[in-house]
């Protein structure tokens, strides 16, 4: 399928959206905008030399390796208000860009590069930056956008903190 | 109403608000650090021959690597003509390192390669009291210890009853013992090692308060693939849960806590087997006959322990269930309020794939750097970094006293105390024992000049 300025438009604006969602915390709005078998990951970046193994191949240790399930149950552990690394809730502010959407496998498939900055505030206090990319597999049934697929790459090795949001 | 001399005077100085300071953490990096056995990562990293890879002696860069007799070395990461570093990578396989200033080379630490050698120095120096800085080096079921100090103590002597707990329900080397998978992770606790490291020794009190979401949040859910492991066993009278302070009061303090021990552990692990199927079903009955087997003289015998430290910074969580992976944790100091921490996945090297697999997913649900678990113990200590160095709030200790005094005290149930005692010192599942014993040893370390 060609990806015409039209749909580029709607998938730039689909993860605009999405974004917004997790920058005002609609947790479960955000977990909407997945399909029921997506795959999220998040390998952790390591240099090797030498050899072609790397961490970011499939089991691996990595920092998600979620299903939908797993999702909702961190969404819904965050929402018992109890969750001190989200208490208050963190101000984040979110920049998408450099959206590049392909054609995927199959037909109403897209293969979609974005590239990320997060800044993460806690309590007026710390302020973190976390910067990546992402590869989306997004899928439209029923002409709706649903993302099938995440793999997350941080650039960051040593993450300035522990992750207690979204990307 | 306290005044500060007040509050002072009546905390026991436990561990001494110098022990968080610049000074204190400076002169820690002598009298701990160098002094100690300090874990550096896991034999299954580097299989084949001239494999390595990187780690920290605290604050030290080391290259870890298997030489081409097949031993396992420790190098500091510092070239010996400016000290440029000589691996910048995580992990690799390498013959020998050059280093990129000069290009002086290095083979198995010893320096091979000097450019220009004969002509500018004059076919005068003496390469063989240039090799690399090696550090002493001892592997024990596959876990990899180096240490500064040529006269330390053996690392047999310096586990002590760490050994048993550690060989029984970690290593289980006659199950194959472990296997860490790629994939590590790094990340910064803004906090001194210390409050980390004495957390996972014996800190189960703050289970409860710190980590209630995750249990709020498993009862309102109807996926438990991470649910009744370790912390969240159910209790009962009959399968008490106890902390254990190894080498109490006399040598190095290892901690060691969610010490379980009667039925409801084992049910527990039977019935995730059951859920993952007739494979994980006859590992985990022949990992606990195994066990029983070479603890027949305990009739009563721990389960396992699940969570512990080896001083001073190797951190161990996920033990205390055969479906939970097994976290290697470092935490590396990086000065007075800063921590690197980096969490290997262990898994049981013969278990089945399907159960390996969820090994993993567990400890990266849990106690992982985007865990469901660990970010709330970050919050934590990043709330204590908030006070530990500021005016008046670091003048004021810490508190430490639960149930100081009732040492002695066995906690087992009373028709237990007849039984063969385990080694270490036991103590309530809720306790400071080992905390104060962390410390204490820490002081002895600090007033030796």
């Amino acid at each position: 399928m060609t990806i015409t300025p039209e749909l580029h438009r709607q998938i730039e604006l689909f993860l605009y959206a999405e974004a917004l969602a997790l920058e005002d915390n609609r947790l479960d709005d955000w977990l909407e905008y997945f399909d029921d078998d997506v795959h999220y990951w998040m390998p952790v970046r390591e240099t090797i030399e030498g050899r072609s193994e790397g961490a970011a191949s499939a089991d691996t240790f990595s920092l998600f390796d979620d299903d939908k399930s797993s999702l909702q149950l961190r969404v819904l552990r965050i929402k018992t208000g109890n969750a001190h690394a989200e208490v208050p809730l963190s101000v984040t502010q979110r920049l998408i860009t450099n959206i590049i959407p392909l054609p995927g496998a199959e037909v109403d498939m897209f293969n979609v590069r974005s590239t990320f900055m997060v800044y993460q505030e806690r309590r007026g206090l710390h302020g973190t930056t976390f910067f990546g990319a992402r590869q989306d597999v997004l899928r439209a049934k029923t002409g709706t956008l649903r993302i099938a697929r995440r793999k997350i790459e941080l650039a960051q090795a040593v993450l300035p903190t522990t992750v207690s949001i979204f990307f | 109403m306290v005044t500060l001399a007040q509050a002072i005077n009546t905390s026991r100085q436990v561990a001494p608000p110098e022990a968080f300071s610049e000074a204190g953490y400076q002169l820690e990096q002598q009298r701990v650090f160098r002094r100690s056995w300090l874990f550096v990562g896991h034999e299954s990293l580097i299989p084949a021959k001239s494999d390595y890879f990187a780690s920290y002696m605290a604050e030290d860069p080391v290259i870890v690597q298997r030489d081409r007799q097949g031993e396992v070395r420790v190098f500091l990461n510092r070239c010996r003509h400016r000290g440029n570093a000589l691996n910048v990578h995580d992990r690799g396989n390498a013959v020998a390192f050059s280093c990129s200033y000069h290009g002086w080379t290095y083979s198995d630490g010893a320096l091979t390669g000097v450019p220009m050698v004969r002509d500018a120095y004059r076919g005068e120096l003496d390469r063989s009291a240039l090799a690399l800085v090696e550090a002493r080096t001892q592997v024990y079921g596959g876990l990899i210890f180096a240490s500064w100090d040529a006269d330390i103590i053996s690392l047999d002597e310096y586990l002590g009853d760490a050994r048993w707990w550690l060989e029984h329900f970690l290593l289980r080397d006659d199950l194959g013992g472990l296997q860490v998978i790629p994939g590590q992770q790094r990340y910064i606790v803004p906090t001194n090692w210390k409050l980390p490291a004495e957390n996972f020794a014996g800190d189960y009190y703050h289970f409860a308060a710190t980590h209630g979401s995750v249990l709020t949040a498993l009862a309102n859910n109807h996926d438990t693939r991470i649910a009744a492991t370790g912390a969240t066993a159910k209790k009962d009278e009959n399968s008490p849960y106890f902390c254990v302070a190894a080498n109490h009061k006399r040598g190095v303090a290892h901690g060691f806590y969610e010490v379980s021990s009667g039925d409801a552990p084992r049910a527990q692990d039977m019935a995730i087997a059951g859920r993952l199927g007739a494979e994980a079903i006859e590992w985990v009955h022949e990992r606990e006959r195994r066990l029983d087997e070479r603890l027949k003289s305990f009739p009563k015998r721990p389960y396992s322990f699940h969570v512990a430290n080896i001083f001073p910074n190797f951190a161990l969580i996920g033990i205390g269930s055969a479906f939970y992976g097994k976290g290697l944790i470092l935490h590396h100091p990086r000065g007075a309020n800063r921590t690197e921490a980096w969490v290997w996945c262990a898994v049981e090297k013969n278990a089945p794939e399907i159960v390996k697999k969820h090994q993993r997913f567990v400890l990266m649900q849990r106690q992982a750097a985007a865990g469901m678990v660990a970010p709330d113990d970050h919050e934590n200590f990043e709330r204590i970094n908030e006070t530990l160095s500021t005016g008046l709030a670091r003048e004021l200790p810490f508190h430490y006293d639960m149930a100081i005094g009732h040492e002695d005290e066995d906690p087992r149930p009373a028709e237990w105390c007849s039984q063969p005692a385990w080694p270490g010192k036991l103590g309530p599942q809720v306790s400071e024992i080992v905390q104060r014993d962390f410390y204490r040893h820490w002081n002895q370390m600090m007033a030796k000049a």
